[in-house]
């Protein structure tokens, strides 16, 4: 989990549109209130974390709930990726 | 008829006011309830000192008391300057310093970073929720429940009259200046009016509200349901880009008229499942091309819906539409189509001439539902706003900057921009605005703003930049830069730092090359 957490944490620092000061990006973070994430930078997280983990994302695992902050991208990820193997 | 667009809400109010009007979040406003609460703020607005044609700030996410509000600035005989939540506070105190709003609607947590920004202290600062919040600002906020809660409050009933303002939506500008697009009363109702005889409506409608309000599209759900008595749904901004919740919304709220760009149309029509989305009636698209495969997928999703494809920059509403019948077997791009009603267009070729059917020239409109010029900027809208080159003086008409090709049919096609305007989720960009953006850097050298077709979002952006002699710069410190500085559609996808860019023989930075190599990169994962 906290590695997950580091790996999307680095991405989106390097990724995002917003101007996020990393001290201030902890697992609980709202990703969603404050535009972290945006329709594009999830696009691409999204297609960072299936080719990173090797997993493929449903449509409907893609949802507000599962990307509102690292912790639950990271509890998403990880759960996929224990499921695969 | 109703001349103004606060008269629409009125009217359905007066008919239905228990029906539903407002919509987001599980939280709802009857017709008699937005009238109401529009009231008590316009009261509000006067008694502060608000007057006709001032411009007040509606700055929030969506939340049902942000379209009170807007009918309050309206019935104030005051146009609204919505403020997008999302963008980097310093962008949006240049909005509200460059309009000099007179008062702001906002929450504590957005009216504690911007007000300190403010030029000139508000008249009235309405907070939308716990005012502790916002901390010292200042000057004295006054809370949104208690505005409202004067119930007795009567529509003030301002003179205004349909050339008034009612809005000032701002757009990306190409000297590094955003553009704020003044549109009328009558402006709006034009289209709306149009869109009520054309695409129809009715009191059993549930519009959702996709785009963001600072955006044009919004003009649409907003007006075209209160003109219906109906219903809008507002999408919240945190779900408005995840296709699943899309459809759930949908579904939920039984969603009969949709409008947005095709960009979330694609995330939906990927997330839907079988059965879903039997509620809509009605499709509207526009802000950017729809790829025909892709809205193949569309109408196979939902076949028992009509699709319209709209156009029009927001300086002129929209100004030509296209229903949606046969696709092009070829996968060809469909047309924009032919004029609305009140509206002329027509295509100008490079010769000055007008240009016949099949040959390319820059479209040009006239008519009731072009703006007024841009806030502050005589100059800008000489530009744009100009003499009839082909007819009569004196009306001026609007030239998009958009080159089109007009069919045997009578359809217009959109071939492209004779600028460096591009497209991305339907937002209008001027590269130029993200290059200033990039030389204001101080490591940074030179730098340059390319936009590539993307096969999802219409394009991408990616910059290459060159560091100044000796120093150290990194992708993340220049793309934190430039997120500081823009809203976040502006901000390009990938920032390449390179030890220098090419040069054409004139000594020009070589723009297509820059867009070849820019082609081959992978945009993710990198």
């Amino acid at each position: 989990m906290a590695d997950t957490i580091a790996v999307v944490r680095d991405f989106l620092i390097n990724h995002s549109n917003q101007p996020i000061d990393p001290d201030e990006l902890d697992g609980s973070r709202d990703l969603l209130e404050e535009g972290v994430l945006d329709s594009l930078s999830l696009m691409v997280l999204v297609e960072f974390l299936s080719e990173r983990y090797s997993i493929e994302f449903d449509a409907d695992e893609v949802i507000p709930r599962n990307f509102k902050s690292l912790e639950a991208i990271a509890t998403l990820v990880d759960g996929k990726v224990e499921g695969r193997g | 008829m109703a001349y103004l667009l606060h008269e629409l809400m009125q009217r359905s109010a007066g008919r239905d006011p228990s029906h539903e009007a407002v919509r987001c979040a599980g939280r709802t406003l009857n017709y008699g309830e937005l009238n109401a609460a529009s009231n008590a703020i316009a009261q509000a607005l006067i008694a502060a000192g608000v007057e006709r044609g001032d411009r007040v700030a509606v700055y929030m996410t969506k939340r049902v008391e942000a379209i009170a509000g807007i009918y309050g600035v309206l019935k104030a005989g005051a146009a609204y300057v919505p403020l997008d939540p999302k963008a980097p506070v310093s962008r949006v105190a240049l909005v509200a310093n460059d309009c000099a709003i007179a008062a702001m609607l906002t929450t504590p947590d957005l009216a504690a970073k911007v007000v300190p920004e403010l030029e000139t202290s508000p008249k009235l600062l309405v907070l939308v929720g716990d005012e502790e919040a916002a901390g010292h600002l200042g000057c004295d906020p006054t809370r949104y429940v208690d505005v409202v809660t004067d119930s007795r409050a009567t529509d003030p009933e301002v003179p205004v009259l349909d050339i008034d303002l009612a809005y000032i939506l701002y757009t990306s500008g190409s000297t590094g200046t955003p553009k704020g697009v003044m549109l009328t009363h009558r402006n709006a109702l034009t289209f709306v009016e149009w869109c009520a005889e054309t695409i129809g409506v009715t009191s059993d409608d549930r519009f959702a509200n996709h785009a963001p309000i600072h955006f044009d599209l919004s003009v649409f759900d907003l007006y075209l349901a209160a003109f219906g008595g109906s219903t809008v749904v507002l999408i919240p901004e945190r779900e408005a880009f995840f296709g699943a919740a899309l459809a759930d919304i949908i579904d939920q709220e039984q969603v009969t008229v949709w409008y947005s760009v095709p960009s979330a149309l694609r995330l939906l029509t990927k997330a839907a499942k079988p059965g879903s989305l039997a509620s809509l009636r009605t499709v509207v698209f526009a802000g950017e091309v729809y790829p025909t495969p892709a809205l193949r997928q569309l109408r196979e999703r939902i076949p028992h819906a009509e699709l319209w494809n709209l156009y029009g920059p927001t300086e002129t509403n929209v100004c030509t539409n296209y229903k949606v019948e046969q696709l092009p077997p070829d996968d060809q791009s469909i047309p924009i189509g032919r004029a609305c009603s009140n509206t002329e267009v027509f295509a100008v070729a490079a010769d000055g001439q007008a240009a016949g059917v099949g040959q390319e020239g820059e479209l040009y409109v006239r008519g009731a539902t072009v703006m007024k010029g841009y806030w502050g900027q005589p100059a800008k809208s000489a530009e744009v706003l100009v003499p009839d080159p082909l007819s009569y003086p004196p009306d001026l008409v609007f030239r998009t900057g958009d080159l089109v090709k007009l069919q045997p049919d009578g359809n217009f096609h959109f071939l492209g921009r004779r600028d460096h305007q591009v497209k991305s989720r339907g937002y209008r960009i001027e590269l130029g605005e993200v290059e200033s953006a990039l030389s204001t850097h101080p490591g940074l050298d030179e730098s340059v703003v390319v936009s590539v077709p993307h096969d999802e979002w219409g394009c991408v952006l990616v910059a290459w930049v060159t560091a100044r002699d000796g120093v150290d710069v990194t992708e993340r410190d220049v793309r934190r830069h430039v997120a500081g500085r823009l809203p976040g559609y502006m901000v390009p996808t990938s920032i390449r730092i390179v030890g220098q860019l090419p040069k054409t023989s004139t000594g020009k930075i070589d723009r297509p090359l820059l867009i070849e190599s820019t082609k081959k990169l992978r945009l993710a994962g990198d």
